[in-house]
């Protein structure tokens, strides 16, 4: 049994197979480059797309960065959190949303296409993504390692 | 919290340093850089002020490789410890898996290092985290410079659950991989 003290998030295999669907679909009807999904913490969960030429770890603790500094200016400004982010480059750019379960999706995509096509295809897609996350928040964790005491002689081979 | 991905059998865990301004933070995870293979480690970003001093923080992927048939990543971040910058380290602590506490040695810092302990309890109990829920070790730095307090009054006055503690010069590299060995293996046993 794995401890819940720090709720660690478990994704089997058909939930990522879904959460894959879901984002390999939004990839393909909104024309976009790539789709990532993110966890709270920072960490990838999943990505769909040309995400090969893409530094997908740095992208998602850096994108989870930006997302908590905004919740910020959003308290100051009078809001809870800003639930939408856009980044506008030259030639392409950034939509963002929150999940309910406050997971990110991330959506890279060219500039040739309007982020208001984006942004509908993004909302199209929330309601699955949240259901899809909240399963797997409540699926019953089972620990990975049968025995802690093996990661012993890795680590030290390593540092 | 780790992230546990059957489809493709991959651990991930986040791991914080944290403790006061100008500690060492910084320094440890640009030595973890330097003496670990490229294939090892990612590439290392700071978001720091032109002065140097982190301003949001510092990120380092280390992939260490499979353990018990799953590829191990571990993310390690620095808080920046200026007071004015809580905002950003409560932030970095959402979703922590296990932290490194850099404890300034000098004397006249003892102070300090029991706000940023007070802090971070304070900041971690806004995750409904405590020093019991997390695995943490301490580490005290700067053991080179002349004035500072014993090893002694150091578990004496941040350590009072005695966990793991190494003392570090880590503008050298001394005892930072034993910090993080020790923190990677409390990780670790988590999730057995
Ligand atoms: N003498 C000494 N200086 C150190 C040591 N570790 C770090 N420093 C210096 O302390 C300053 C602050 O370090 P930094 O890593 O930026 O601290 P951070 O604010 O905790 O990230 C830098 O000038 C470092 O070179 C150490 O072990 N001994
Ligand atoms: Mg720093």
């Amino acid at each position: 049994m794995l401890h819940r003290g720090t709720g660690n998030l478990v994704l089997t295999e058909e939930g990522i197979r879904a959460i894959n669907n879901s984002l390999g679909n939004l990839v393909m009807d909104s024309g976009a480059k790539a789709a990532l999904l993110l966890d709270k913490s920072g960490q990838l969960i999943a990505a769909q797309g040309e995400t090969n030429a893409l530094d997908t770890m740095s992208l998602s603790a850096l994108i989870t960065g930006s997302f908590g500094s905004n919740k910020a200016i959003a308290n100051l400004v009078g809001e809870t959190e800003f639930r939408r982010m856009f980044q506008q480059g030259q030639s392409s750019s950034i939509y963002m949303a929150q999940l309910v379960t406050h997971d990110l999706i991330a959506v890279i995509f060219s500039n040739a296409i309007t982020v208001g096509k984006i942004k509908f295809r993004v909302d199209q897609m929330l309601d699955t993504l949240n259901q899809q996350m909240q399963a797997m928040y409540n699926s019953t964790p089972e620990a990975p390692f049968r025995a802690a005491p093996s990661a012993g002689p890795k680590l030290s081979d390593l540092f | 919290m780790a992230l546990i991905n059957y489809a493709s059998r991959e651990i991930n865990c986040k791991i914080v340093y944290y403790g006061t301004g100008l500690g060492g933070k910084t320094t440890n995870l640009e030595y973890i850089f330097k003496q670990l293979a490229p294939g090892i480690r990612g590439e290392m970003i700071s978001l720091a002020t032109e002065t140097e001093r982190t301003l949001f923080f510092d990120f380092l992927p280390l992939d260490l490789g499979s353990v018990q048939g799953f590829k191990t990543k571990f993310s390690l971040y620095t808080v920046p410890g200026q007071v004015e910058y809580n905002a950003s380290r409560k932030l970095i602590l959402n979703g922590v898996d296990g932290i490194v506490f850099v404890a300034d040695s000098q004397r006249e810092k003892m102070a300090e290092n029991i706000e940023s302990m007070r802090n971070m309890e304070e900041n971690l109990s806004e995750y409904g985290l405590t020093l019991e829920s997390v695995p943490y070790v301490l580490q005290y730095n700067k053991r080179d410079l002349g004035n500072i307090s014993t090893f002694e009054e150091l578990e004496a006055a941040i350590n009072p659950r005695g966990v793991s503690s190494f003392e570090a010069v880590a503008v050298e590299g001394s005892g930072v991989f034993a910090t993080l060995k020790a923190v990677s293996k409390a990780v670790l046993n988590r999730l057995s």
